[in-house]
């Protein structure tokens, strides 16, 4: 009887649905090809490169050499200096970021309502390339162009200030770098922030926090993820830069700010040195690596459980 | 505990007046409801009465002492706010204790505070949760131990029941009157739900617009609303209106509409004849009968069955709604006509232009 009714009302079209996985599926395999072809062809090829001495003088030769350009590596005083300026460059440019980043978004959170629009023009800096910045910052830190030495003037003195010295490039740098980055910072913080309920800061009021209790228990709590996230996210960016210091000093003066990527880019296409400079480069990939896990073990893990 | 007094409060946001002229006085240990739609002035009223708004002019005294600029701390009062917020962050525990960072008191006393107010409301065993791990009425009891463990001088609620189920609502609303009696401190509850109001105030302030519109006990505001507006925001189901004009025939009064001639009687027997009047009754007040005089023609256009009793609602001729409650299971087809009357000492009448109710005597 059930079966009659059942035959007699007309079925709805069927319509081809399919389940979440198989559109992920269907919508990542594609890009999962691609990433196959441009990132792990050129890493596999760069490991056979490492274990060998290529040479491209009389005809093009590769010598299966070992593990001895990694011991080269391990003894090579350049490689130990330039490992340090990355660090420090890292360091800098990472606390400085997120500082700024967070100061900006609390600038614009605090917009009264005709200022508003400044919200969409401070993301402007991170459009400009990397390559861009690193002209601009050209120019502001040289001693005859640069903001140092106008405002030196500005204050009556007759000194030129080139703020591209040996001692502060890495510092100098690590500011430009920021600059381009902390506007995107500032953006997500700024989205956090707005998911806090202003009744909370009254709440705050009632129990007379300080202003800077207030800020760790009102302010900080939701965005102490992001920080996170940002804070690796400004590790691997900044330990990779290469084409913003490239076009800003060319590792100089003299070799203050041959960051380890600027090294490497000397010995694999300057000196054509390209079984060692992969050797090297894979030093760089396990300190990016080492520096994201310990910043995870160290921090993430804790924000995740809550 | 305290005595809340409001002097002639004035809060304008630009030329938006939030309040006008607040006169409030509250007593010690009362709770007042301050009822009232979105944007007529209720949670201003709790902002400048807590310190974290300053009114534009004008005074609040607590115990008769001057506290207009000082901070919700320095007033000692507690809040609790809609969804009963705490610091996500923090533990229950952690989150009672910020009430009494700034207090002074030792560690000892502290700790002891805390678990008097957690006993008190019985969230002893919470304590250690976050109050992300919480539901809505164990947060509701967290946010009332984080405010009584202080020993306010006034407690305020701003709409803590609003984000909740109706079932939890029912229960909640019965434990915070029962805490409030049982520790007697002044109690200020924020709604816009007139049930809530009805059923957990000593009295009510009806607010609309930034003005105070009428204040008094439950039973007052429900039998003698001054203003259209209070009989009919309070009250379910909501007042029946009716228009009409009141004329003076053979030394009595009537109301008389196209539909209706009815002897006026009661407190309103000597008001004075006008042209155009409002006559409110509750529909409790209104009982189907024959047709006649005294009876108004309507039409059936819905029928509510609420189990002990059913609610007929009626076109009637002047294009209004009326509602009248009939016995439980009272049955009838949309479209029927019915007759409907009441006893006229029983009703209200409104002014339609000062839309406040008449005065009883000519004279006034």
């Amino acid at each position: 009887m059930a079966d009659t009714v059942r035959s007699q009302t007309p079925a709805p079209p069927r319509t081809a649905e399919i389940s979440t996985l198989s559109f992920a599926l269907v919508v990542s395999v594609p890009v999962l090809i691609f990433l196959l072809v441009v990132v792990a062809y050129p890493l596999a090829y760069a490991l056979y490169l490492s274990f060998h001495e290529i040479r491209f003088f009389g005809g093009y030769s590769a010598t299966w050499n070992g593990i001895a350009n990694y011991s080269k590596v391990l003894t090579d005083q350049s490689f130990w200096s330039s490992l340090g300026r990355s660090l420090r460059f890292t360091v800098v440019t990472v606390i400085l970021t997120l500082a700024v980043g967070l100061g900006l978004a609390l600038i614009l959170k605090h917009l009264p309502g005709k200022w508003r629009w400044l919200r969409a023009l401070i993301i402007l800096p991170w459009a400009v390339s990397p390559y861009g910045a690193g002209i601009l910052f050209t120019y502001l830190g040289r001693g005859q162009t640069g903001i140092g030495t106008a405002l030196a003037n500005w204050l009556g003195s007759e000194h030129t200030v080139a703020l591209i010295s040996a001692s502060f490039v890495i510092e100098y740098l690590a500011v430009g770098a920021a600059w381009n980055m902390a506007p995107l910072v500032a953006f997500f913080l700024l989205a956090n922030m707005l998911t806090t309920p202003a009744r909370l800061y009254d709440l705050a009021k009632i129990d007379q926090m300080s202003p800077l209790e207030t800020f760790r228990h009102v302010t900080l709590p939701p965005l102490r993820f992001t920080l996170f996230v940002f804070s690796c996210i400004t590790t691997v960016l900044a330990m990779k830069t290469f084409d913003y210091i490239f076009t800003a000093t060319q590792g100089g003066p003299g070799s203050a700010s041959a960051v380890l990527t600027y090294t490497l880019y000397k010995i694999s296409f300057v000196n054509l040195d390209l079984g060692y400079g992969a050797a090297m480069s894979f030093f760089l990939l396990a300190v990016i690596l080492g520096a994201t896990g310990l910043l995870y073990l160290l921090w993430g893990r804790r924000e995740e459980r809550q | 505990m305290a005595r809340i007094e409001l002097r002639n409060i004035v809060k304008t946001y630009g030329s938006h007046h939030a309040v006008h002229n607040l006169d409030l006085e509250i007593e010690d240990g009362e709770l007042l409801v301050l009822l009232g739609p979105s944007g007529c002035g209720k949670s201003t009223t709790m902002n400048i009465i807590a310190g974290l708004d300053e009114p534009t002019s004008g005074q609040i005294l607590f115990d008769g002492a001057d506290v207009t600029g000082h901070s919700p701390h320095q007033r000692n009062i507690a809040m609790v706010f809609q969804s009963s917020l705490l610091y996500p962050h923090l533990s229950a525990r952690d989150n009672i204790y910020m009430s009494l960072k700034r207090s002074g008191l030792s560690k000892p006393e502290i700790e002891a505070r805390i678990a008097h107010a957690a006993q008190t409301v019985d969230v002893m065993h919470l304590l250690d949760k976050r109050p992300g791990q919480l539901s809505g009425g164990e947060r509701q009891r967290v946010a009332t131990a984080k405010a009584i463990v202080r020993e306010p001088a006034g407690f305020l609620l701003d709409e803590p029941l609003s984000a909740l189920d109706a079932a939890l609502r029912l229960s909640l609303r019965a434990e915070l009157v029962n805490l409030q009696k049982r520790i007697r401190t002044t109690m200020i509850f924020v709604t816009h739900d007139q049930i809530e109001a009805m059923t957990m105030g000593d009295r009510i302030g009806v607010m609309r617009k930034g003005r105070l519109e009428q204040i008094g006990t439950p039973t007052d505001i429900y039998n003698r609303p001054e203003t259209l507006f209070v009989a009919g925001f309070v009250g379910v189901p909501p007042m029946n209106f009716l228009k009409g004009a009141l004329e003076k025939a053979d030394g009595r009064l009537w109301l008389v509409n196209p539909s209706l001639r009815m002897e006026i009687t009661g407190e309103f027997a000597q008001a004075a004849p006008q042209k155009e009047v409002i006559l409110g009754i509750r529909p409790h007040l209104m009982r189907l009968t024959e047709a006649g005089a005294a009876a108004l023609p309507l039409t059936v256009y819905a029928i509510e069955q609420l189990g002990n009793e059913a609610i007929v609602i009626c076109d009637e001729p002047g294009g209004g709604k009326i509602r009248v409650v009939a016995s439980a299971g009272f049955s009838a087809a949309i479209g029927a006509r019915l007759n409907a009357t009441f006893d006229s000492a029983a009703a209200r009448l409104y002014d339609p232009a000062s839309e406040r109710v008449l005065a009883t005597s000519g004279k006034a």
